[in-house]
């Protein structure tokens, strides 16, 4: 019964993602050959000290280059970025350091080739990880989706159309951050588009009428019984205690959402944004007592301003009907 | 109008030439999601005036840039550091999204 309960528990539906993306990020996060992330992460606050230990031992080497005649405030600003006047370049900015990272994964997975050291490509990404960037905590299929995207852009795309769309959608069904578009219309086709995502407190909440009915049956009949099913097992008091809230509870819990389960098949409760009014509706898909609730597609009107959608849970879209004007 | 606009003619002066970042949104009238952006973009423009030059396209009278930068889906805001694409957020897209990426390349 116990593994029971926590496999119903752990279902992974009724898990957020957020709780779930840091799971797949660390242990997917790939890295050039000699840099194992594990040990790097762990070693993150000492490594930090040796970059500003470096600092410190470049800064004169720096004033001199730089000083010349020029007195006060010159040198002390050249002693505040010494690691950048070196480079003679201006301090990047994080989302440049991002495109610069993704670069480097790019040419190394898919030229096989590496645009920095790995020396080089270990402190840009110690540099990101500092100013906590996301880039860096990515999942494997996150970083791909990402070079895909710069590499369209760019012109030399690395996947057809149809892998890049499919890869998009299967980050979409993990509830990915980095794949969420606000409502948009293609220029193509002119259509209307706006994404769907799984509304877990919705779907949580769904198993609560059950549990109520269940637990206030529970309590009524131990009511009505004089408390006889508590003492049962004629356990001695805190163990009648530890019965109740440990065992008793438990079941009568699991029981319900395995009754809402039976009544309810496979739903999905899918919520996103309207085109029209940026307003969140949601909707529900799935089977109640085997009837369905129309296949995959639902229609849907907006609460706010009465816009006609059409929901359909298969893309994870909204689109609106045929023949409508957005 | 805050939101000056730019078309083929000016998009190398205006954008790729422009030595602080600039936001380019592409937008066409007969988007709803494009109108649902507007206000937003007027008051980002107002909160960072002098750091990041602000520039609309419309799409259907400029639809040659759309397609060199690769633009499926309108409203796409674009952002533009030494005349190249940094950044792309695609859809109308919460405030909040749009200045986490605005600030990442200030
Ligand atoms: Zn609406």
């Amino acid at each position: 019964m116990a593994t029971k309960l926590g496999f119903s528990i752990t279902n992974p539906r009724f898990v957020p993602a957020s709780f779930r993306k840091p799971i797949i990020s660390v242990s997917a996060s790939p890295s050039l050959p000699s840099s194992a992330s594990g040990v790097q992460s762990i070693h993150f606050n000492s490594r930090k000290l040796s970059i500003k230990r470096r600092l410190l031992f470049f800064s004169p080497r720096a004033s001199t280059d730089q000083q010349g005649q020029v007195q006060g405030d010159e040198v002390v600003d050249s002693n505040v970025l010494p690691y950048c006047s070196l480079d003679k370049k201006q301090k990047k900015s994080l989302g440049e350091m991002e495109q610069e990272f993704l670069q480097a994964l790019q040419a190394f997975y898919y030229e096989g080739k590496s645009i920095m050291s790995n020396e080089e490509f270990d402190n840009l990404k110690e540099e990101l990880m500092w100013e906590g960037s996301s880039v860096v905590m990515l999942s494997a299929d996150e970083q791909r989706f990402l070079e895909a995207s710069m590499a369209y852009v760019s012109g030399n795309p690395i996947m057809s159309d149809k892998e890049y769309d499919e890869l998009k959608l299967k980050l979409k069904m993990d509830a990915s951050e980095i794949v969420v578009e606000g409502p948009r219309c293609s220029l193509r086709s002119r259509k209307v588009y706006s994404d769907l995502s799984v509304d877990y407190l919705k779907m949580f909440l769904i198993n609560v009428p059950a549990a109520v009915v269940a637990l206030g049956l529970f309590f009524f009949l131990d009511d009505l019984t004089g408390f006889e099913i508590t003492y049962l097992l004629e356990l001695p008091e805190p163990f009648g205690f530890i019965f109740t809230w440990f065992a008793a509870l438990p079941l009568i819990l699991w029981l319900s959402f395995t009754f809402t389960n039976t009544i309810v098949k496979d739903f999905l409760i899918l919520s996103g944004p309207c085109p029209n009014c940026g307003t969140e509706n949601t909707s529900f898909f799935g089977t109640i007592l085997s009837i369905s609730s129309g296949g995959s597609t639902n229609n849907v009107k907006c609460s706010n301003c009465g816009t006609e959608m059409v929901y359909d849970s298969s893309t994870r879209l909204i689109t609106l009907p045929e023949g409508s004007e957005a | 109008m805050i939101f000056a606009g730019v078309t083929e003619a000016t998009w190398d002066s205006l954008v790729l030439e422009s030595s602080s970042p600039v936001l380019v949104e592409f937008w066409a009238p007969w988007c709803g999601p494009c109108r649902m952006i507007h206000p937003l973009k007027d008051k980002l423009a107002k909160q960072y005036a002098g750091k990041l030059n602000c520039y609309k396209v419309n799409t259907d009278e400029s639809p040659s840039i759309a397609t060199k930068y690769g633009i499926r889906s309108i409203p796409t805001v674009m952002i533009f550091k030494n005349g190249e694409k940094k950044d792309a957020i695609v859809g109308a897209v919460p405030e909040s999204t749009l200045t986490t990426s605005i600030e990442k390349f200030l």
